[in-house]
């Protein structure tokens, strides 16, 4: 058969608003958030003498005062991968499963496309989704921090895009790929919250507990522990972020092929 | 053996606990037209969703041009025009965008053929799909399944939804796919809608094939709906055990039958009165295919078949 990506297109063009929209809203705030960097410099001192360290720890305010860890604490290990989470969990959710339930993927189930081929071309539109998103939160950073004029390294900031990339990419292939094989998008929305809510608490209550295997199944730990915006890459978190994609693709394309559709 | 373009047997499938299917055999041959008529959830859908291999069978096997769906892959279902039964596509998108996209997951084929097909039915192909009433989105599924000029076509319910006129271009469409040699399978479950066109129909019950005729057969077998009418009131008895007619009734002076085959026997007997009124027509195929529903072909049975 002629391969085409007409699939991964179509996807794409189905969800064009709701990525436009969340480009704009993720954009907005965190320049929003950097922009109150200076303000927080000044004030965050006092804050952080005053507060319990069990607290600095959990929050991951160790460095809030500094630039790289400002932009940590807020939003690359903060409010980006919680919104960043819940778009990319709630499309792995819609693009396949959901569209399945409403029936609007029926003719493209019908059309002379294989069911792997179909799977990997709206994986792929997932991803290629989440990258504009986590794009968002790369170039907020990238302008406000030439703009105030900050000191972390642009390599940094890359680092902990990519990681960020990955990490909600990984949260949306886990639903994805639940919906591939239960054709259930709330079965799909759950397990992709429960998986990023869990893993966001192992993170932040294993260095509490002393609990390194926490951290060690944490993938929100995996992004965060190699500390990207202070150390730039690290090719083990990369990879581990990397992986929890791939086997829940391939996962996904294992249960799909051999499920009945549309039941 | 290379003739036969749908062929199924023993065709089992279950939803959880629930048998949709309990042994479906169909043979549909190339170039007919082949009705596949019953009742909501008699498990017509059903049936067609394993054609498209979008769901496997729990026993049995179907075959499509001589291989199975799962087997068959893309290849076959590039062969294959498929209309659903409930059509929903994006709601945001418009009719021209949905087509154009179809016809690129096809490589290209029929996307010189929208404008002319949606010219014919009246489709606008720039209103978003959300804003098409039920037949327009009918006609945005029917433009889909002939665009590409498949061989097979598999029509689930092509023309609810249509009204009369639209209906009619339907069969014609359908009439003019098989003229170039095209197959098509096509579920209903109104027998009036679409027996104009069909050659042969399966009629399936509670997912089991309870009838395969022609449709001229089934016509025969109806038969027709003899009224009498007489000057003074007449003796059932005389009418009782006639050759070809059937459920005599006798209220006075009016008589009502059901006529199979030749009127001489009935003729010749009523010729022994004085009849003032004769009305023969011929009984809708509709009443027989209610008839193996086992709903009672009155009033009553037809409201309840509708609802």
């Amino acid at each position: 058969m002629r391969s085409s990506l007409a699939v991964f297109t179509g996807a794409l063009r189905e969800n064009r608003r709701r990525i436009t929209l969340w480009f704009v809203a993720m954009f907005s705030l965190c320049a929003m958030y950097i922009a109150w960097y200076p303000l927080m410099r000044d004030a965050g001192k006092d804050l952080v003498e005053s507060l319990p360290s069990d607290i600095i720890t959990a929050m991951n305010w160790e460095d809030i005062v500094t630039v790289p860890g400002y932009l940590t604490s807020t939003i690359f290990g903060l409010i980006a991968p919680a919104l960043g989470s819940v778009f990319a969990i709630g499309l792995g959710a819609k693009i396949l499963a959901g569209e399945e339930e409403d029936g609007t993927l029926e003719l493209e189930m019908t059309a002379p496309v294989s069911r792997r081929s179909l799977l990997l071309q709206r994986v792929a539109a997932l991803w290629a989704g989440s990258l504009v998103v986590a794009a968002a939160v790369g170039a907020a950073a990238v302008v406000m921090v030439l703009v105030l004029d900050l000191d972390v390294p642009l390599g940094n900031i890359l680092a902990g895009t990519v990681g960020l990339l990955l990490l909600v990419t990984g949260f949306g292939t886990v639903a994805f790929a639940t919906g591939a094989v239960t054709g259930r998008r709330g079965i799909a929305l759950a397990v992709g919250a429960a998986l990023a809510v869990i893993s966001y608490a192992f993170n932040s209550m294993g260095p509490i507990l002393e609990a390194n295997w926490m951290l060690d199944v944490s993938p929100f730990a995996w992004f965060l522990e190699p500390r990207p915006l202070f150390d730039g890459f690290d090719v083990w978190s990369i990879a581990a972020l990397a992986g929890l994609s791939i086997v829940a693709a391939v996962a996904a394309a294992i249960g799909y092929e051999r499920r009945n559709l549309m039941t | 053996m290379g003739d036969t373009v749908i062929r199924t047997s023993g065709l089992v499938m279950d939803y959880g606990k629930v048998r949709a299917l309990g042994g479906v055999d169909l043979e549909v041959e190339r170039g007919e037209i082949y009705g596949f008529l019953g009742p909501n959830g008699a498990g017509k859908t059903t049936t067609i969703r394993l054609l498209l291999d979008l769901l496997r069978p729990n026993a049995g096997r179907a075959e499509v041009f001589g291989v199975t769906p799962r087997e068959g892959g893309p290849a076959l279902r590039a062969r294959i025009g498929y209309l659903p039964g409930d059509l929903t596509m994006n709601g945001r998108l418009t009719a021209r965008e949905l087509l154009t996209h179809l016809a690129k997951v096809r490589g290209g084929a029929g996307a010189d053929r929208i404008e002319q097909l949606a010219e014919r039915f009246g489709l606008e192909l720039d209103r978003r799909f959300r804003g098409l009433s039920k037949g327009n989105r009918q006609k945005v599924g029917v433009v889909q399944a002939f665009m590409h000029e498949p061989e097979l076509l598999v029509l689930d319910e092509p023309t609810s939804g249509l009204d009369p006129l639209l209906q009619r271009e339907m069969l014609d469409l359908i009439l003019e796919a098989r003229e170039r040699g095209a197959t098509v399978f096509m579920s209903s479950h109104v027998l009036s809608e679409v027996e104009d066109v069909t050659d042969r129909v399966a009629i399936i019950r509670a997912g089991k094939i309870v009838d395969v005729d022609d449709v001229h057969a089934l016509r025969t077998h109806a038969g027709q709906l003899v009224e009498l009418r007489f000057a003074e009131p007449v003796d059932p008895d005389a009418f009782a055990g006639l050759s070809g007619v059937e459920d005599v009734t006798v209220q006075d002076s009016r008589l009502t039958c059901h006529l199979h085959g030749e009127p001489d026997a009935l003729l010749k007997a009523a010729a022994r009165y004085r009849v003032t009124y004769w009305a023969a027509e011929d009984r809708e195929l509709e009443d027989l295919f209610l008839s193996y529903y086992e709903m009672p072909p009155t009033r009553e049975g037809e409201e309840s078949a509708d609802a």
